[in-house]
Formats: structure tokens, sequence, C-alpha cells
């Protein structure tokens, strides 16, 4: 809302410049900038009171320990009735959400001319402006049938003797005032917030008007605004005769509302206890009338008409806090304990803290995308049908994702147009299943396995990557994972590897399907990892645990194994993991070669060490040969040790 | 040559050889291209039989273009053949061993580094870490927070909608869950994206906001104060200069808006701080009443706070940021550059 410096003037005579009144609406909640000589300050929903020039003053003049003198208004002519009266009736319920209503059926001398009528509305408008209060002409006779009625359907409508004239308080579509109008019906009323709320919206006749019925208008002030406005009248559009004034509802005067406050409360919420005397001073300073009983310790108050923010007792406590100032109230660390469940708070997010640790140290960057992305993206890369927004901004975020790779691999995309050719991304984030929501990691790999280097193979990324990576992420559990082939689940995927631990999905992995490249605008290898987060911080935790290391020393044992045609390496190390004691903390696989005959051979390094002693040659001895001889009962022959 | 197959009929060929043998998905069916098209009846073989009739000076082109068809598609088969053997997902089944994994450096993203951060003050406070859905009923992104259907306040949001449901507007709407969930009394953060119709410099359609709400007895605003005074000089590492504004939430009553000093020019005035000074930072204020009810907490025993801040705010100022974006164009030249 804007209103100019010397609209504010008329009302309180402040000394400071417009900044310094800006700065102190700020700080009770009405965020101002200056504009020029004009105030634009940003109103919150509750705050309809300052909806006008006089409310925005009200406010200056407490900050400024001045008092505002209540507006003074015009009377209304006398009563010069005509031969054609004018009835009004309503339904029943209406007064319900509209309890008071005032028109007067004014005539002109002359007839209304393209500039009496601009004069008109703007005089209207003007009043509401700086009151806060909307009105409303009309064309007395457009009116057919001498009547006008209230009727409520979905919003309250206006009807004369022929039908329908429009939604009342919103929009009229016939009797509008016009050129050639001569008698003009105007109206002002009380309409409840809850009777216009979601109106406008729902009609889409979003104004002026309704957005001050919408947040609550002063009703004590209809009646003068009314009055005023014909005074007003008659100076701009010439002599005018007051011929029929219609009603209803009790005068807003008698329906005062008051709240009980116990101080005790206010000190309960504010942390500080207060006197009863300067709550006192501070709410009638805002317009309240306040009466003490129970020596002091209950206050009644009764709220001006134009606070309908004040509902609560607890809104009031804000009305004193602002009294004292905020930042008078004391900051005081609450006393804390140390909580069980915090504990297990932090173990899921260590937990996956820790993951994503691994992924980085792995050459993993991590990134952040938007869950919605472009529809094509989900259609070529999931299975499942993604939920559209309604209204989404764009379409390339019109649909919530169901799996993560559609950002990775548009982010590829651009970065890789940005000469950016060896890329290694991740991401944790919700996908959208349905009803469901899951949360997942995925990762995706573009260009050479290693970074360019004299040293390094200049070979792409491939699925032996993928495979250390899971390797490295679960060391733990890397030789019991089970690697299977499915068909027709990621369509993302030229194939697809799942990778499941004891029957349960862990990842999935796969080089992106050729078909993509175009869609996505990419090139190179690129291959791509998704997996439940679920899996990390609740199931897979004992791989995350950190392990203290031995005091004592650890015994390296070389083995140098012939594997038959038949048997794989990791059905080697599976043999070596069930038969090593307790005492075989790791092993390596450091060399590995095929014969031409199909026959591999490994080089297997072992490592024994205990947590409590020192081990002796003859335990590793012991634990070594019981291994040996279940390699040689598979058929795995022993070359060397 | 050319009165038996022109040698554009044969790059034609070629493209239609290397096509086949791309697709290719065993060996059986690359060995049938292979017959196809290098086999002893095919065009190729035949055409290059032919080259001895041509004279010397044809046959040194026409022959390099034969043979450069030829090898190229013979590569193709090779590598085809290489990779359906070395590649292929049965092979990789069995592949096993530790692979060496050598990367380039890599950081967390700088919001999670900020979320981290948050988490540990929290957590040394003895916080629960709750979480809520992010497609949300209105029933709790709205309703149960003291925002009525067509409420004016529910302006204050720009929502997605999808159906009858919404994203999330912010994590207020944990609220409610935390506290049916864990009833009172209760120390709980929540952490995450939420969602609003927007995007400039510095607003984005998806953003991350950090929620507390603490439930018991005796809490008041005097205690919101010392927690928000204790947590914003625990993250930024420095004595903070703090004041509160008046504001409106409707799920909290009083409510208020916190500042800060700027911390990019010291309370100076900057363009960061549109010269005054002072940088918005969070809103916060005593639960409402009827939020509380909401929550299944009876609000004549238990009295609570809360507060809502956005982490990109938090990071900009962190890190000396001044436009949101760069967080969700994800260029690891950028992202690289914070640790800590």
């Amino acid at each position: 809302m804007k209103i100019t410096e010397q609209e504010l003037r008329c009302w309180v005579e402040i000394d400071e410049d417009l900044s310094a009144i800006a700065g102190k609406l700020t700080s009770v909640g009405l965020e101002s900038m200056v504009d020029g000589d004009q105030l634009d300050i940003e109103l919150t929903p509750n705050r309809g009171d300052c909806a006008s020039v006089l409310g925005v003053a009200r406010v200056c003049a407490i900050l400024y320990g001045q008092a505002l003198p209540a507006p003074r208004f015009a009377s209304f002519p006398t009563l010069e009735p005509s031969d054609s009266v004018l009835r009004l009736e309503k339904d029943k319920d209406i007064d319900v959400l509209v309890p008071f209503y005032r028109a007067c059926v004014l005539s002109l001398d002359t007839a209304l001319d393209a500039q009496s009528l601009a004069a008109l509305l703007s005089c209207l408008d003007k009043m509401m402006l700086t009151f806060g209060i909307p009105l409303f002409a009309y064309d007395r006779e457009a009116l057919s049938g001498n009547i006008i009625s209230f009727k409520k359907d979905k919003a309250i409508e206006l009807w004369d003797g022929t039908g329908r004239l429009g939604v009342a308080a919103l929009k009229l579509e016939r009797a509008a005032c016009s050129v050639g109008t001569q008698k003009i019906v105007l109206e002002s009323a009380w309409w409840l917030p809850e009777a216009m709320m979601g109106q406008a919206h729902t009609l889409n006749l979003i104004s002026e008007a309704a957005y001050r019925y919408e947040r609550g208008i002063d009703p004590c002030l209809i009646e003068g605004v009314l009055a005023e406005s014909i005074e007003r009248l008659q100076a701009l559009l010439g002599p005018l005769r007051l011929e029929q004034q219609l009603t209803w509802g009790l005068k807003p005067e008698a329906f005062p509302r008051s709240i009980i406050l116990p101080l005790e409360k206010v000190s309960r919420y504010l942390g500080r206890d207060l006197e009863a005397s300067f709550i006192k001073k501070h709410l009638e300073a805002i317009g309240c009338l306040v009466s003490a009983y129970q020596e002091g310790k209950i206050l009644e108050v009764q709220i001006p008409s134009y606070r309908h923010d004040i509902m609560k007792d607890i809104q009031l406590i804000m009305e004193i806090a602002d009294g004292i100032g905020l930042d008078k109230i004391p900051a005081v660390q609450p006393l804390l304990s140390l909580s069980k469940i915090s504990d297990l708070s932090m173990q899921t997010s260590n937990r996956r803290r820790r993951f994503k640790e691994k992924l980085i140290s792995s050459g993993f960057q991590e990134v952040i995308h938007y869950s919605f992305v472009h529809p094509l993206w989900e259609k070529a890369l999931s299975t499942i049908a993604p939920l559209a927004l309604d209204n989404p901004m764009s379409v390339e975020k019109s649909v919530m994702r169901t799996t993560l790779w559609g950002g990775l691999l548009e982010r590829l995309s651009f970065l890789q147009a940005r000469q950016q050719k060896r890329l290694r991304l991740f991401e944790t984030g919700r996908c959208f299943l349905g009803d469901r929501e899951e949360e997942r990691w995925a990762c995706v790999m573009a260009g050479r396995a290693q970074p360019e280097s004299w040293q390094f193979s200049r070979a792409d990324n491939n699925g032996f990557d993928c495979k250390g990576l899971i390797q490295r992420l679960f060391p733990q559990r890397a030789s019991g994972l089970e690697y299977l082939c499915v068909e027709g689940v990621y369509p993302a995927l030229a194939y697809a590897i799942e990778v499941r631990d004891r029957q349960e999905l862990l990842c999935s992995f796969g080089p992106l399907a050729q078909s993509h490249y175009d869609l996505f605008s990419l090139q190179g290898s690129i291959w791509l990892m998704e997996g439940k987060m679920s899996f990390i911080t609740e199931k897979a935790h004992e791989i995350l645990v950190i392990d203290l290391p031995s005091k004592f020393p650890k015994v390296r044992r070389d083995l140098s194994l012939i594997l038959p045609k038949e048997k794989s390496v990791l059905s080697c190390l599976r043999i070596i993991e069930e038969e090593g004691s307790s005492l075989l903390v790791d092993h390596c696989v450091f060399d590995r070669y095929t014969a031409k005959n199909g026959e591999e051979s490994i080089g297997v390094a072992l490592f024994f060490q205990s947590k409590e002693v020192t081990l002796h040659d003859l335990e590793v001895e012991k634990s070594l040969q019981a291994i040996i001889l279940a390699l040689e009962k598979k058929g795995i022959t022993l070359r060397a040790i | 040559l050319s009165d038996l197959v022109p040698l554009s009929t044969l790059k034609t060929l070629l493209v239609e050889a290397l096509s086949l043998i791309e697709r290719a998905k065993d060996l059986s069916s690359l060995e049938q291209l292979r017959v196809r098209f290098l086999g002893k009846k095919s065009l190729i073989s035949l055409s290059l039989k032919k080259l001895k009739e041509l004279s010397l000076e044809e046959r040194k082109s026409t022959g390099a273009e034969l043979h450069s068809i030829r090898s190229s598609v013979q590569d193709a088969l090779e590598e085809k053949k290489k990779a359906l053997k070395t590649g292929s997902s049965s092979l990789l089944l069995d592949w096993d061993y530790h692979c060496p994994v050598y990367g380039e450096e890599a950081t967390f993203h700088p919001l999670t580094l900020t979320m981290q951060r948050l988490e540990d003050i929290f957590f040394q406070w003895g916080c629960v870490m709750v979480d809520g859905p992010q497609i949300e009923s209105d029933y709790y992104n709205f309703t149960a927070l003291n925002i009525p259907e067509n409420h004016p306040s529910r302006t204050m949001h720009d929502t997605f909608y999808i159906q009858d449901r919404v994203l999330r507007t912010h994590t207020s709407s944990v609220q409610i869950h935390a506290m049916r969930e864990w009833g009172a009394p209760l120390r709980a953060i929540a952490m995450g994206p939420t969602y609003r119709c927007d995007s400039d410099a510095t607003h984005s359609p998806m953003f991350h906001q950090l929620e507390a709400l603490w439930v018991d007895k005796d809490l008041n605003f005097a205690n919101l104060k010392g927690v928000l005074q204790e947590l914003l000089e625990l993250f930024f590492e420095r004595k903070v200069n703090m004041r509160l504004r008046r504001s409106f939430f409707p799920f909290t009553e009083p409510s208020a808006e916190v500042d800060i000093a700027c911390v990019l020019c010291e309370g100076q005035g900057c363009r960061t701080c549109k010269q005054t000074g002072w940088l918005e930072i969070l809103g916060c204020g005593m639960v409402h009443p009827s939020v509380l009810e909401h929550g299944h907490i009876d609000p004549a025993c238990y009295q609570g706070f809360a507060f809502g801040v956005g982490v990109e705010r938090l990071a900009m100022l962190k890190y000396g940021l001044s436009d949101l974006r760069l967080f969700y164009e994800n260029d690891p030249r950028f992202l690289r550059q914070f640790f800590r």
C-alpha cells in the first residue's frame, strides 16, 4: 500500500523525515520503504486496519506518543423524500455475514457527464484510501421494480425487480453509474471477513474493496464516511438531494468485543514480569478500553472496532511485547537436558553423512537439483507415471521426479557443453512414486575413468568402475553381494545390473541407453547408479560403523592360486572368508593372470590381526592352513605361499 | 570397378554395416554380420578381387578407398567383439576384485555443509530430527497451522498444487506430524526442500528450510531470543548483533522477524543489506495455541516457540554470495570451492 507524505502529515505532526518514519513502522511489523515522497508499506494479512491513511496515521501517532483525534465527518443532508420509493429486501441469514448496511438515494440536478462520472468514482476511491471503507454507487433509474434485494447463493448477489444485478460488494453486471445517470444509490456495508474470504479469488473479482473486506474494515466509520462522501460529492457534482435512506442492522457500536487477559499469562509468554499499570497504559494507547479485576491480576480489554486481528489474549500479548519493545525482552537460554531421541537422529544423520563422505572421497561431487523435472525425461528414464503439477512454472519443471537420474543427466549435458568431459556427480534426495516418497542416492560417471595424466589409462568409465565404487562404499559386504542382470525395469539403461544384499536391493547400475544420448545431448561413455537411502540409514548401519584399529601388528601372507575354468575369483574369495578365522581381517587380490587355456592365476594377500595380542606364527599358520585346505577341496591349486 | 559396384554404394554399405555392428547383441549375430560384410561373397570382398582388373592409377586411388572401407568394418567388428566379451554384463558379474578409484577433488554441496552445521548445533542441544512428506495435504500445510481455507494469509505462500495436495510451502508443515508423533515436551528440527512459485536472484522455486520447534511447560519469548542468539553466534562463529521486529505468521503469536547486523559490512551498509546495515534472516514466534491443539498438545499446559530459516539465505551470508541460483547450477568448478 502506498501513501504520500502529505496525506500522512494531514493526520499527524511528525518532525522526522519519511525514512525515519519508515524505519519505525518497519520495527512494528509494517515493513515500509520510501519511494520518492511516498511510503510503500507491505501489509501483512492481519493488519486490515492499516489499509488506509487513517490506519497508518493511527500507528504513527502511537509510535510518536501522540493522541490521534477521532475523525470528524459531515452530517447527512436533510431528507427530501420523492414519490418513487426503493424497497430493500434480504434473505434472512444475510445479516450474519453483513451485520450492518446503509444506502442513500441521491438525486443530482444535472446528469453525470464523462468528467463528473470520473470525479464521482475518484471521490469514492479517495474515501476508501483515506478511511479504508469501500463505497459503491449505482444508477437508481436503471433498477427495475423499485426494489433491491440481497440473495445468498455461492456469494451474496444483488437483485432488482428484473433479475440479478451482480455480486454484491464486488461487481455489478448492470445498473452501474454511467454518463447520463441522474439518481445514484450510494451504499456501504459492514461485510464480515468470513463473508468475503475466498469469494474474490473464486470469482476472479479481486479488487481493492475485496482486499479490505477480507481483512476487516472499521464498521464504526461507515455512517460517517457515507455522510462525508455526500458532502464531497456535492462539492464536485453540484447540488444533490438525499431522497431516501435504506438500512439494516444495529449500529456497529452496539457490538463491543472484550478479551479477558490474565497478567500471569503475559509473564509466562514473555518471560518478564510486568506491572498492570504498564500494560493498561500501553493497551489504552492502541485504542483499547481496559478494566482491572482481582487486584489487577485480570484485565478485561475492550478491543477497538478497527482491530480485527486481535481476537485472543495472545494477540494482546503481542501488542504488549510491542509496547515493551521486542529488543528489550531479555535473551535467556532455556534449561537443556540430553535426550535419547536425539542420539537416534544423530546416528541416522551420521550414517547419511558418512556415506556421502565416501562418495566424495571417491571423486564424486555432490549436487542438488529441483525435485520437479521435464516430463520427457521421466518418460525416457522411468516406468512409473510421474505426478504432474497443476500450476507449474514451466514445462521443464512440471512433473515430480521418480528417479534422480533426470537432473543428473541434464546437468551432465550442461557441463559437457562447457568442456567438462570427465565428470562424477552424485545426489541424494526424495523421489515421488505416486502416493509414496522415497529418499534415494544416485550417481553418474562420464568420460574417462581416471583423470588425465601420463600415468593413467585413457580408458572410459565402464562397469568395473561401478563395481569398484560399490566395493569401496560397502567394503565389509563387497564379496557377499549378488549382481543380477535384469530386463525391462530400467528404461534409462542399455542393460541393468541389480546389486542385492541377502535378496534386498542395494542399488542398480548400468550404461545409459544409446537412445537417450540425443534427448539429453550427451556424449561419451556414461554410467548411472541409483539406490535407496533407507538401506544406508536403516539396514547398512554396521558397514558404516567406525572400527577402532588394533594396537597390535598385522601379519601378511600371500597366496598364489590357480583357479580352474569353472571357478571365479569371487567364489575363491568367499571360500577364504568362510574358512578364515576371526583373525583374518582383510584380503586383497594384488595380481591376476589369465592363461591361454582359460585358467586363471591370482595373487591374494591375506591379513591376520588380533585386537588383543600380538599374533604368533603358529596361530597365523593354523588359520592359513585351514584356508588352503578348503581351497584345495574345491579344486583350487596352491602354486606358492 | 565402376561397372561392378559404385564406390558410393560401398560407402552406403559401410554406414549400414557400422550401424548393425553397433547394435549387435551377442557374438553369434556379430559373426553373421562378419560373413555378410567381409565374407568371400560379400560386395567388399568381390570388389577387392576386381581391383586387379583396373589400371595402375585407378588401382591406387580406388584400392585405398576399398581397403579403408574393409578396415573400418574389420575394426568395428573387432571392437564390438571385444566389448561383448569384456564389457558384457555376464563378464561383469564374475569380475570382482577391488578396483582402484581415482578421483579429482570433490566436496559436499554448500547447502549440505550449511545443513550439517545447523544439524550439529541442534544435536548439541538434544534436538530430534523429524521429517514429513514434501507432497503434503492442505490440512498439514495450512489448516492445522491456523491458515484456514480462503484466509488472506494463504496469499503469503505461492503454492504449487498437485490435484488435492500441495508441495509443502514451508517446513512448518512438519510441526503437526512431530507433535503428534513425539508429544510434549519436544525439541525438534526439520530440514529439507520446500517449494513456492517464485524465481529470481534471491528466490528459487525450490529452497531449503530449517524449522525448529520447542514445546515445554515454561518456554517463553525470552527463551526464544536466547536460543536464536546462540544459534546465530554458533553458526557464524562470531558475535552477532541481532534485533527483532514484529511480524505476522498465522502459526505463531507473538511473531517476529529477526535481523542481524550485516555480516558482510559489519553493519556499515552495503549492497547486500541495501545500505541498512541489517539483514533479515529468519521468522520466529511463540507457537499459536490452536497449532498446539492440532498437534494434540494441551495449550493450557504447554507452550512453545518455533522458528524457520532459509538454508540458502544462511549459506549466502556465510559464503558471501549474492545469487541464490548458483546453488542449483551445480557447476563442480563452483561447488569444489566449499570445504566447510
